[in-house]
């Protein structure tokens, strides 16, 4: 069996043999065994240029996109086997939990290594189905809601990419000769994309663009994801930021790796950087507004993506720095879903003004937050700074100063307010009194208020933690501290191997410079 | 063909849904029939696949199912929309003819598109997607996507019968449809919550509603 198939199918072993089991002792042995099978595969599987016509395989664009995966899920399933545990105590255990999981990886994994557009759209598909059971692993109103919003406004956005797909197989109709037959693979259709029909190339594109942007979060079809960040548990959360709208974004750069070549990759440009920088503009907005530090996060996901859309349209060394930045958003995004969901466990709220002396509490998430916070509003010694960078730079070099300041005024605001919050939920000594607090969970039964109750639905168990130190498990919190390692490191130099790949995957989308 | 695009005029002027259902299941009977004129360049297998595809799963299951709900939880007429019916229908028809506008231009910038099934497999998609934003109820959202949905077919259908797996990929979208269905039936959604802040009702509010309520909340 071919490595990639392999790691497509592997998840699904794991799948069944936790529905065989049914027990959570043992999902928790499984999950991390799991990731760190697929970590090892996916570390063994070879990258580089393709054989024409393979329906399934890493160039360096999909392995900088695999290793991605591969490290968040890792990450995430250590968390996980703290968080099942907690499940088992709270005698919320969920069976479906653990195998749907593993479907979401298997599905995100195919999204990946898939060479066909087609292909890669069925697997979108599957990814989408495979995480809602975990969206919706809260029952309650809000938490139904939220699912509601994120099945039906992304399966408008799946149709729509699908309708992208069938343009593409319009355009595809002048290359088709009888010795070649390019179907949908990517790199063929990369190859003749001088062939392509310019008229249903570009409707393609837009309604790719349309569609994977929707499910990337851009700014005017976002509106699902801050509900199903917030909503979904952390552990989930941190996933969907750090795997699903990636597998968009990828999906999307595959057509734009198609069009790199031509002359119509000039009229796609403009339109990712105004999508783009709307996003980040929208995102600032919200983050200042919301009171919830969870959708501050998923507000910022917004953002974030907003910035990768901005710098692959602008097109030379952003491109470059967009692939760095992928990689740094996704180690810090999941870093800080995952120290969110140590918070809301402790607290039983996840609203910043509830959340007070945070040091004294859970010290090491308290300090996990912090630094992760720096890192992620793009502070120096982080990979997102010189991400940024990078792109700031590109759009200097250019002459874009109107989306320069867009730009850098929104991710200052941004930055901001997420220091901020984080700050007092951290340091600020001046808890509101507990029939404040009360107060508010019992309102947020009676009327809806979804964000009091992130994580932990009101069972009136945070009480017995006011005053005192609540425990942290290891596993808790030691994934968030390899990761902040491994973003400082990365924003301290980048390792030879790695920078031949982000070079690699940039030129790919039509980066034609050497190493940075 | 010109049926299918009088079925999405009719359905706009509607408020009744079970006039609603027998018009998609129209629909999906309409797209068999358009699966069997293509039978030539789909092939016998393909031809078979697309055919249970559109008669059994759109024509029936969806339809059926559909009408099951309505059924269990007593709904009749639609309430909660943003337009009117006579408006719908100015709208609807307006859809129509930008559609074919747009047909025609793809047609005269070299496209060789087919302007019939291109007009009214986009005024299809575009009315889906308007049916969507402007319903609040869920059953009815989901009616709206099944249009949506349909004219998605019909354009894959015009547009890539020479590669009709692309075209059997969209069954995929059935499946989204029939997730739709069991979450409503599950929770027995029967009003809406997804509405503009003004407009938040209880979605829950019956008896038995409460007594679901109860169960997930212990």
């Amino acid at each position: 069996m071919s490595p990639e198939l392999a790691l497509i199918l592997s998840p699904a072993v794991f799948a069944l043999l936790s529905l065989y089991f049914r027990s959570g002792k043992v999902d928790r042995y499984l999950i991390a065994g799991g990731a760190a099978f697929h970590f090892v595969l996916t570390l063994s599987t070879g990258h580089g240029v393709q054989p024409a016509g393979a329906l399934l395989g890493a160039d360096n664009l999909s392995y900088l996109f695999l290793l991605i995966l591969s490290v968040v899920f890792l990450s995430t399933s250590f968390y996980n086997v703290s968080f099942i545990g907690h499940m088992g105590k709270e005698s919320k255990f969920e069976l479906l939990y653990v195998p749907m999981m593993f479907a979401f990886l298997s599905a995100t994994t195919g999204v990946i290594l898939s060479r066909h557009l087609g292909l890669t759209w069925i697997f979108i598909e599957a990814a989408t189905l495979a995480s809602a059971p975990l969206i919706g692993y809260y029952r309650g109103n809000e938490f139904l809601e939220a699912l509601w919003k994120y099945l039906f406004i992304c399966s408008v956005g799946i149709a729509l990419s699908f309708i992208g797909v069938i343009a593409m197989v319009e355009a595809s109709k002048g290359i088709a000769a009888p010795q070649i037959n390019p179907g949908l693979n990517v790199d063929a259709l990369g190859f003749y994309a001088k062939r392509l029909s310019p008229l249903w190339g570009g409707l393609a594109f837009v309604f790719a663009i349309a569609g994977y942007g929707t499910m990337m979060g851009l700014a005017p079809m976002h509106k699902w994801l801050p509900d199903t960040h917030t909503l979904a548990p952390s552990p989930v959360s941190a996933m969907l930021s750090g795997a699903l709208l990636n597998c968009a974004f990828l999906s999307l750069l595959r057509y734009y790796q198609i069009f790199a070549s031509t002359p119509l990759i000039a009229f796609f440009r403009p339109v990712l950087i105004v999508m783009g920088t709307f996003s980040i503009f929208v995102s600032a907005v919200y983050v200042l507004r919301v009171h919830n530090f969870k959708r501050k996060l998923s507000y910022s996901s917004i953002g974030h993506m907003g910035i990768l859309a901005t710098g692959i349209g602008l097109g030379g060394t952003a491109i470059y720095g967009a692939m760095l930045y992928t990689l740094c958003h996704c180690l810090a995004k999941n870093m800080m879903f995952l120290t969110t969901g140590n918070f809301s466990r402790a607290f039983g709220t996840m609203t910043v003004s509830t959340i007070r002396d945070g040091i004294n509490k859970v010290p090491v998430s308290s300090w996990l937050l912090l630094t992760g916070v720096f890192a992620l509003a793009g502070f120096p010694p982080s990979g997102i700074f010189l991400g940024q960078f990078i792109m700031l730079k590109q759009m200097v070099t250019a002459g874009n100063w109107f989306v320069f300041v867009i730009f850098t005024t929104s991710l200052s605001a941004m930055a901001y307010g997420m220091v901020k919050s984080v700050v007092e939920m951290v340091f600020s000594k001046h808890p509101e009194s507990g029939s404040d607090r009360i107060g508010q969970r019992v309102g947020g039964r009676i009327g809806g208020n979804a964000d009091n109750r992130v994580d932990k639905p009101a069972d009136g168990n945070a009480d017995d933690h006011i005053g005192g130190r609540v425990s942290e498990d290891f596993l808790s919190v030691f994934p968030q501290w390899v990761l902040i390692i491994l973003l400082v490191a990365l924003g301290l130099g980048i390792p030879g191997k790695l920078n031949e790949l982000l070079s690699g995957a940039a030129s790919l989308l039509g980066w034609s410079l050497g190493g940075f | 063909m010109l049926l299918f695009g009088g079925s999405i005029l009719f359905i706009s002027t509607t408020s009744r849904l079970d006039s609603y259902l027998k018009i998609l299941t129209l629909q999906g009977v309409l797209l068999f029939l358009m699966v069997i004129g293509h039978a030539d360049t789909l092939g016998l297998l393909h031809t078979a696949l697309l055919t249970l595809q559109t008669l059994v799963v759109k024509a029936i299951a969806i339809p059926l199912s559909i009408y099951y709900i309505l059924k269990k939880l007593e709904i009749k007429r639609e309430t909660g929309r943003y337009i009117g019916g006579f408006l719908s229908l100015v709208v609807a028809t307006a859809i129509l003819v930008m559609s074919f506008v747009l047909a025609v231009i793809m047609k005269h910038a070299g496209s060789g598109v087919d302007v019939l099934s291109f007009g009214v497999s986009m005024s299809s998609i575009v009315y889906g997607l308007v049916g969507v934003i402007t319903r609040t109820k869920f059953i009815t959202q989901v009616m709206g996507y099944l249009i949506f949905e349909n004219g998605v077919f019909m354009m894959s259908l015009a547009l890539s019968a020479r590669a009709p797996v692309i075209v059997e990929a969209g069954v995929a979208l059935d499946v989204f449809v029939g997730v739709f269905l069991i979450v409503i039936f599950l929770y027995r959604i029967k009003s809406s919550f997804i509405s503009t802040p003004g407009r938040r009702v209880d979605p829950l509010a019956s008896p038995e509603i409460e007594m679901l309520k109860e169960f997930f909340s212990r």
